[in-house]
């Protein structure tokens, strides 16, 4: 803006505010330290963004990778889980067999008569621990399912580390956020030293997000998607469209 | 033979989440990529049964993987399940639009997973890749 450009645009304000253009320039003048205080201060906190930007991308990257290592534990804690319920169903099966075998043993006994059953007194106490089998038996299958609800649990831990992927997505568009806040201040910036705009947004190719991602597990937005479906579905089958 | 899922999805903690799914109920043949473009070279490169995709991702997303699934000659009828943060109506219509078969809203649990994909193989018939 030229010095008559400027001239002209303080008339008007002059003449209807019965301030003169010089009292007018010298306020202007005035303003220019503020001015330039403000612009200093755009300009450090627009520098400090990047920073920000970069400490959200490391806490995504600490999420995820000790959201990885749980998934490794739990991976492990699931993989022995299962040896010991296959060695579990081993025992099991074999205690069942010689259970069979003693149940026949105990027949056999009981067919005795009491004088061929003298000479084995001495032994009584082990028959009875024989017969007891059975109650390992029955204590084996309360340890599998004891067993199958940590399996359980160690499934729905791992479901539970959803949770990762969808504050990392609320974390990309808070980082989307700032970095259009950091755009728009370097053009305010450079609007004021007279330059053209040099920044624009960029979309980061690497990261991919949905603004409103949210961790609920209320059902009622999986059953409103239920519905759109069947809807959807029976629309298109009267109308004769395979889906 | 046992059926082959493609689970798409660029965050490599959904893929572990879907992959130990899959398995809790008895899919045990996956294979994986981080976003649609590796999906369908993917799916090119080897034969598969099922696709799982996320919706949002880089390069391409689930919807425009499932658009070039649908469009191609030899993929078109591949089921599709999509399992996505996005549980807006219209997000829901816009992925049914562009056919996918079924749609899970995050979080997800392996029994909701279960219930979608035996949906899906009642009305899809599974060809084997």
């Amino acid at each position: 803006m030229d010095i008559k450009e400027l001239y002209g645009n303080l008339d008007p304000i002059s003449s209807e505010s019965g301030i003169s253009v010089h009292q007018l320039l010298t306020m202007l003048r005035s303003l220019m330290p503020v001015l330039d205080e403000m612009k200093q201060s755009v300009e450090k906190t627009s520098s400090k963004i990047p920073k920000a930007s970069q400490q959200l991308t490391n806490v995504t990257e600490a999420t995820e990778s000790a959201t990885m290592e749980i998934l490794n534990f739990l991976d492990e804690i699931s993989q022995r889980i299962g040896r010991v319920e296959t060695r579990l169903k081993d025992i099991e099966n074999d205690l069942g067999k010689k259970e069979l075998c003693v149940q026949k043993l105990v027949q056999a006994l009981n067919n005795l008569t009491e004088e061929q059953r003298k000479p084995l007194l001495p032994f009584e106490k082990e028959w009875r621990n024989l017969i007891d089998l059975s109650l390992h038996v029955t204590t084996i299958g309360e340890l599998r399912t004891h067993l199958s609800e940590v399996q359980n649990i160690s499934m729905n831990i791992a479901m539970a580390l959803q949770v990762q992927d969808i504050t990392s997505q609320q974390i990309e568009s808070v980082r989307h956020l700032i970095e259009s806040v950091r755009t728009q201040l370097s053009n305010v910036v450079d609007k004021y030293e007279g330059k053209e705009f040099t920044e624009t947004l960029t979309e980061d190719p690497v990261r991919s997000f949905d603004e409103h991602a949210r961790y609920n597990k209320d059902t009622s937005r999986q059953e409103e998607a239920d519905s759109i479906i069947a809807q959807f579905t029976k629309h298109n089958s009267s109308n004769g469209v395979n889906h | 033979m046992a059926i082959k899922f493609l689970v798409v999805d660029d965050s490599l903690t959904m893929r572990r989440i879907v992959v130990n799914a899959l398995k809790s109920i008895g899919y045990d043949s996956v294979v994986e990529a981080g976003d649609g473009k590796e999906a369908l070279g993917k799916l090119q490169a080897e034969p598969v049964d099922f696709v799982i995709t996320d919706w949002n991702m880089p390069e391409m997303n689930g919807l425009e993987l499932v658009r070039a699934i649908r469009s191609s000659g030899t993929l078109s009828e591949l089921p599709v399940l999509m399992i996505t943060t996005r549980g807006n109506k219209e997000d829901v219509l816009e992925a049914l639009q562009a056919r996918v078969n079924n749609y899970i809203v995050k979080p997800f649990t392996p029994q909701a997973l279960k219930e979608k994909l035996d949906q899906i193989m009642k009305l899809v018939p599974i060809t084997k890749g």
